[in-house]
């Protein structure tokens, strides 16, 4: 299956730049993960500057005229940038702008987050000149001229590539020379480097921004975000482009959502063998009859049908087992995706439709249910209550007693089904 | 002249077998809050000027063929207009709500009140001779009869019988909550032996590293430790005298004055197009008692009647664990189902609850199981009925599993 997955993805691999124009609007997520009050604000500003038609017309060519092996987020900030100024001089909401296009779908969260570090990239704010005295330079003089050499190519490969991309390759050069060095170092190579003029001083600010923001922690560009869809899209056309989940924009941590994380954690390979797992799932849950069959030698002895809860519970478990396997998977070298993960990839490629993601996706409170307020008492409640039975004195010794046994018998309610004999699972 | 004679003769019989009349009697009715009062009912349908026989009811007393005149004793006609105003309402229900083909062209029924008689498949009426019954109701099926004995063939009925106060030491009971509440108290007498005991090891302890100059062997202080195991081993083993003494000790049940046994006995006839009425298991009462639910817009049946009965009642909100009990016979008078299924209607949506509930029944026989038919036909009437099939599917099985089934 693997082997099948990765031939049909070579071969497919090899079209996927031949296409012309580049379509990043948003076919899968719903309400935006970014829907704070300040971004509300931004986005309201931007509208004030520049109506909705000018934003989206000037995106819009942008876009027609951007190659896909060319596509840049900082490019098409530059460019969205003097196209509005153009219209209105005194603009200054490029930000509000990206997220009323994220507003109008005619971008997801991914694209809108990368765009958004592209522009926070740009508009940093750089403390020049740096002082000497803070500087410091690695004590390998050796490895130092090696490393100011490769910064000094970073200009060509400028021309080549996106900022994000170029920074990216660059650090893991100067990683391979030296993986010890730290920020302060670069910091100082930087410098070093501008001072030997093999950088001019647009490149070094580049660079210093780029190091500023730890470009090098970006797990996507726009480029390799768009050839990832792509690739998904290729192996899995949509059913249904229309359609549109909450679940994939919830929030999974501070700075992503569901499917942020996805497509910056996982490749596409990765996430279509995920999409595979609840593939599975799904029909293990719509099937009417399971069996197990015991063979003596060649020939079947005994059947065994499974009921319908047993069917259920077991397509659990094995989906359980599946997902842990996952982690055995030369693809995904150990690390080990959450059904949060699985489902979201599972809808990603369309595996999942939006009506039924949240369903399948709650089926994760069986095996790891939420705690309530009541479960999380309950644990201090016993030991305080263990004390106390101890040391509050008759006819009083009743209370603690009384309290703990009322906890047993209704807070804690165990899974009966692990233990119910009378079924197989 | 002689042809014009004869139609217009059956016409006229048409319009007489056609026409019913509607009369007002006292019955036994539900508020909106679901408290019983007697108030004035109106019987529709009735084809006889004189007695409760209706298009779609006959009342009968016991084994007797002649429907309750209107003019008999009070206490005859408030049942009998009890239970024919409450099956009309379940028929319409099923009718006019349910769309049910089966129950629109159901023959007339024979309803039997205050009989006490035993049923027999052969005979209809068992042996006077066997014990009579009391404080139930039952709906029989349609019987050939036995020519040459003389019993004529009979039709689907529902008999009510009279009630009788039984004292509850005559009656096995399957009271769970009683079980739950022994099994907590017994939990409770561990948890004091043992926490005297931990409280006197402590003491010893303390006393014997000098930390405490108490001595756990003085006499007040063994009196006090010993003192609460035995106020707690008096207290276990005088619980159930004691609770003998206090709870009532008789039972009875007027079933013909109760509005959900009615319906509830109605719905068995209504669902026996695929139900059979052979014997009573979970699946089957638990369907009726569903409907009767419905019917009576409640989830609680035969609560709040006392004056009739002493029935505890049936409760779809109580929330009970599946136990492998529940597919034997014995436990087939539980609410488990009632409850199962009342809440399905919830997952599947109310407006749908009804009509899912309603084909389920194609999917279930009488001999069917609880975790394996009624679950089998709940997935695959999902499949069939409901809105989002993949979705409620997951829904239903998500419920199921944490009942334990």
């Amino acid at each position: 299956m693997h082997l099948i997955l990765t031939g049909l993805l070579m071969l497919t691999s090899f079209s996927l730049f031949a296409e012309d124009k580049v379509i990043l609007k948003n076919d899968r997520e719903g309400k935006s993960f970014y829907n704070s009050r300040s971004i509300r604000k931004s986005h309201e500003r931007a509208l004030k500057g520049i109506n909705s038609q000018d934003i989206l017309k000037a995106f819009t060519s942008i876009l027609d005229s951007m190659p896909e092996n060319k596509l840049c987020s900082y490019s098409i900030n530059e460019q969205l940038n003097i196209r509005l100024k153009s219209i209105n001089p005194k603009f200054k909401e490029l930000e509000g702008a990206l997220y009323h296009l994220r507003s109008k779908n005619e971008i997801d969260d991914v694209a809108l987050k990368i765009l958004i570090k592209a522009n926070e990239v740009e508009t940093t704010e750089l403390d020049l000149p740096k002082h000497e005295e803070d500087l410091w330079l690695p004590n390998d003089n050796a490895k130092v001229s090696e490393i100011i050499k490769l910064i000094g190519g970073f200009k060509a490969k400028l021309q080549d590539s996106c900022l994000d991309e170029a920074y990216g390759n660059l650090y893991g050069e100067i990683s391979k020379v030296d993986k010890s060095f730290r920020t302060h170092h670069y910091e100082a190579l930087f410098v070093e480097a501008y001072k030997m003029k093999l950088i001019d001083i647009r490149t070094y600010k580049s660079l210093e921004k780029a190091r500023e923001n730890e470009l090098e922690k970006n797990g996507l560009n726009l480029k390799s975000y768009y050839k990832k869809v792509k690739s998904l899209r290729t192996h899995f056309p949509l059913r249904d482009a229309n359609e549109r989940s909450d679940f994939s924009t919830n929030k999974f941590n501070k700075k992503s959502s569901n499917r942020i994380h996805l497509l910056e954690t996982y490749s596409d390979l990765q996430i279509m063998l995920m999409g595979s797992v609840i593939k599975k799932l799904r029909s293990r849950l719509d099937s009417d009859k399971m069996e197990i069959l015991v063979y003596a030698r060649e020939t079947v002895d005994e059947v065994i049908p499974l009921d319908p809860m047993e069917r259920f519970r077991f397509s659990i478990k094995i989906l359980r087992k599946e997902m842990a396997l996952l982690a055995l998977n030369t693809y995904f070298k150990g690390s080990s995706p959450s059904y949060i993960d699985i489902m979201t990839a599972a809808y990603e490629v369309g595996i999942i439709p939006a009506s039924e993601v949240d369903e399948v996706a709650g089926l994760e409170l069986i095996w790891n249910p939420k705690k309530t307020f009541w479960d999380k008492a309950q644990v201090w409640v016993r030991t305080l209550g263990s004390v106390a039975a101890i040391a509050v004195p008759p006819p009083y010794g009743f209370i603690p007693a009384l309290a703990l046994m009322v906890i047993e018998f209704t807070v804690s309610k165990k899974d009966k089904n692990t233990e119910d004999t009378s079924s197989l699972f | 002249m002689k042809t014009t004679m004869i139609i217009l003769s059956f016409l006229f019989s048409g319009l007489a077998f056609s026409q019913t009349s509607e009369r007002e009697f006292p019955a036994l009715v539900r508020t909106e809050s679901n408290k019983p009062i007697q108030d004035m009912v109106r019987l529709a349908d009735l084809v006889s000027d004189n007695s409760f026989d209706g298009k779609h009811f006959k009342i009968v007393k016991g084994k007797e063929e002649e429907a309750v005149k209107f003019n008999a004793h009070s206490d005859l006609t408030f049942r009998a207009a009890t239970t024919y105003y409450h099956l009309t309402r379940a028929r319409d229900y099923f009718v006019n709500k349910i769309k049910s083909d089966y129950v629109k062209n159901m023959p007339k029924m024979v309803i039997r009140i205050d009989h006490k008689s035993q049923f027999s498949e052969l005979g209809h009426f068992a042996h006077d001779n066997l014990d009579p019954q009391f404080n139930n109701a039952l709906t029989i099926p349609a019987g050939k009869g036995f020519e040459r004995r003389g019993i004529k063939p009979w039709g689907m009925e529902i008999w009510f019988r009279p009630m009788k106060r039984i004292h509850l030491s005559e009656i096995n009971v399957n009271d769970q909550a009683a079980q739950e509440y022994t099994a907590m108290l017994k939990q409770f007498r561990n948890m004091m032996h043992m926490q005297t005991l931990q409280r006197f090891l402590a003491g010893l302890m303390t006393s014997v590293t000098g930390a405490s100059s108490a001595n756990p062997f003085a006499m007040d202080s063994l009196v006090r430790t010993a003192g609460t195991s035995v106020i707690m081993e008096a207290a276990y083993h005088l619980f159930d005298p004691l609770t003998k003494l206090v709870q009532r000790k008789w039972y009875w049940l007027d079933t013909a004055l109760v509005p959900e046994i009615i319906y509830h006995e109605y719905a068995h006839a209504a669902l026996s197009d695929h139900l059979v009425l052979s014997h009573s298991t979970a699946i089957i009462e638990g369907m009726a008692d569903f409907f009767a639910g419905q019917i009576a817009d409640s989830p609680k049946l035969a609560k709040h009647i006392k004056k009739y009965n002493t029935f505890n009642g049936k409760n779809a909100k109580k929330k009970q664990d599946y136990m492998i009990q529940f597919e034997m016979t014995d436990y087939a008078n539980t609410d488990f189902v009632f409850g199962l299924l009342w809440e399905m209607k919830k997952v599947v949506g109310e407006d749908r609850g009804e009509a899912f509930m309603f084909e389920l029944r194609k999917k279930l026989t009488t001999n069917s199981t609880i975790r394996g038919q009624l679950v089998e036909g709940l997935l695959q009437t999902c499949r069939e009925k409901c809105g989002s099939p993949t979705n409620d599917r997951l829904k239903i099985l998500k419920a199921l599993n944490a009942r334990g089934i």
